[in-house]
């Protein structure tokens, strides 16, 4: 038994989609943990449930078999993250819990979404949700998915920056993003050398620099609103 | 900060920031298009997890092997701090002048011009890596070569006597390496040691003039050499110098005092009776002979 979970969890540390079935296996594990931590049942809809298992997505990246049996290295993750996450909320909002109902019967968390929930929002909402799945489509196309881009994607301001400097040398050099749109590839050699990035950063970041080069220029208008900013610092790096 | 649901699964959703990250996040049950201010990230670190495994894996089998590794580097840097200690200082005088600072193994740290004539003998000279034998050999050699040193040249070599105090062990054995030295090339070289008082006795007025006159020329100091020291043969060949030497004082008194006092004694025959029978006179006689350095 304990073998056979350090297998699946090796195995899901290699690729998320592992991971989500993994969690979908060990959901009332999950629920379980985050149950005991809020001292309340705990459903699908719940808050906690959904920390639970980011924490649980955490404990497999982070897990290492010398060091003892996962699930309990899981159980610890799953509560220390919801007491963050209740510590944070009390000081953003200075309550307890998102969905504690007030003296009306009325969750905070309820009053909040009827604030946004508006018709138009909707409407942009599924406006989004079209674009999105368009870009997905395209990203696929070059072997992309979203998760992957968020794996690469850089952390670091400056290492952002980079990535944006080399975006814009792309953008300013349409021979070469022809290539790039042909051969569905970046060619970092090259790339490294003409923009003056190291090769290490394209490399490490190959995936997200391209995903953002097919957002700029196929035309992703709500999307590329969310971008702009990574070019502005790559200009600001040119500068 | 607004953030833009781009993908939704049961477990986690990716959300675009407004600086064009994409970012795993808790899913709070989102729908993609949707937009939300605020998230719970994933705390994700794949590369440290990598590093971390490369640490424990040497944490676990190399600790002891490092640990050795260090101990052992230390040991060695403060081996070389040692050998880099300069402990004591030997004077060479040819007459380029010359000091030799040596660790406590006897390799040479640094050659010194004391004089002009030493700096130019030392220009292009090499001493990294040399033990004081090698190097007073090639410096000798050197000096041959430069005309400082022909056969009848005297050289005098001098250990600092400050570091008797700090380091007797080194300055004996020091000593006894020069020692050692001198007599395997005593054939070739007329080396005195100045501290060791064996050799350096009779020989400490000439080597003294030579010293303070460096700037003599060389044909010339030989020949002063000759000069005023009476018995000529022991400059020539050392080992018999410096036996003769030592032993000249005492024989020669004792030859010239007894034959000059038979003499006399011989001549005045007549006053045998007289003077035998003061027997004071004889015993004076002895006493100031033995006084006077006129007898010799």
């Amino acid at each position: 038994m304990s073998h056979s979970i350090v297998t699946e969890v090796n195995s899901a540390k290699e690729s998320m989609r592992n991971a989500d079935n993994l969690i979908k296996k060990y959901l009332p594990f999950i629920k379980s943990q985050a149950s005991k931590t809020a001292n309340r049942s705990i459903d699908d809809s719940d808050d906690e449930l959904s920390i639970g298992m980011i924490a649980f997505h955490e404990a497999i990246q982070a897990y290492q078999e010398d060091k003892g049996n996962f699930l309990s290295f899981a159980g610890i993750l799953i509560k220390n993250r919801i007491i963050d996450y209740y510590r944070k909320e009390s000081k953003h909002f200075g309550h307890e819990s998102f969905d504690q109902p007030d003296e009306n019967n009325i969750s905070l968390a309820e009053k909040i979404e009827d604030q946004d929930d508006q018709f138009e929002t909707i409407e942009i909402q599924e406006v989004a949700r079209k674009e999105i799945m368009e870009l997905q489509d395209v990203l696929a196309s070059f072997d992309l998915s979203f998760t992957d881009i968020a794996e690469q994607t850089p952390k670091q301001d400056r290492t952002l920056a980079a990535c944006g400097k080399a975006v814009q040398y792309a953008i300013d050099h349409p021979p070469m993003l022809e290539e790039i749109a042909k051969s569905g590839k970046l060619p970092i050699t090259k790339l490294a050398r003409e923009s003056k990035i190291s090769k290490k950063t394209l490399e490490r970041h190959r995936r997200y620099i391209l995903a953002v080069m097919i957002i700029q220029t196929n035309g992703f208008e709500m999307v590329r609103q969310h971008v702009k900013g990574v070019l502005a610092l790559g200009k600001e790096l040119v500068k | 900060m607004k953030y833009l649901i781009v993908e939704c699964f049961k477990s986690y959703a990716v959300a675009l920031d407004q600086e064009g990250r994409f970012i795993k996040v808790a899913n709070f049950n989102y729908e993609v298009g949707q937009t939300v201010k605020n998230i719970v990230a994933m705390k994700e670190a794949p590369n440290t997890q990598s590093k971390n495994k490369v640490i424990s894996f040497v944490n676990k089998y190399y600790r002891p092997l490092i640990a050795v590794a260090a101990v052992i580097i230390i040991f060695f840097s403060g081996l070389f701090v040692l050998d880099n200690h300069k402990v004591g200082t030997v004077y060479m005088t040819i007459n380029p002048q010359i000091e030799i600072g040596l660790n406590r193994k006897d390799k040479v740290l640094e050659v010194g011009a004391i004089n002009q004539e030493a700096k130019i003998l030392l220009e292009d000279y090499k001493y990294k890596n040399k033990n004081l034998d090698t190097v007073l050999d090639e410096i000798l050699d050197l000096a041959e070569q430069n005309n400082y040193l022909d056969e009848k040249a005297k050289v005098t070599l001098k250990l600092d006597e400050q570091s008797l105090e700090e380091n007797e062990a080194w300055y004996t054995a020091t000593k006894d390496r020069i020692n050692r030295y001198i007599n395997s090339n005593k054939n070739r070289y007329y080396i005195v040691l100045e501290n060791d008082p064996i050799y350096s006795e009779s020989d400490y007025n000439t080597t003294s003039e030579t010293s303070t006159k460096p700037d003599s020329n060389n044909t010339y100091q030989s020949q002063r050499y000759i000069v005023p020291v009476e018995t000529p043969q022991p400059e020539v060949k050392p080992t018999q110098s410096k036996t003769n030497k030592r032993q000249s004082p005492v024989t020669t008194y004792d030859i010239s005092d007894y034959s000059d006092y038979d003499d006399s004694d011989y001549e005045a025959s007549s006053y045998d009776d007289l003077d035998y029978n003061e027997t004071d006179y004889d015993d004076s006689d002895y006493h100031g002979s033995d006084d006077n350095s006129d007898y010799d």
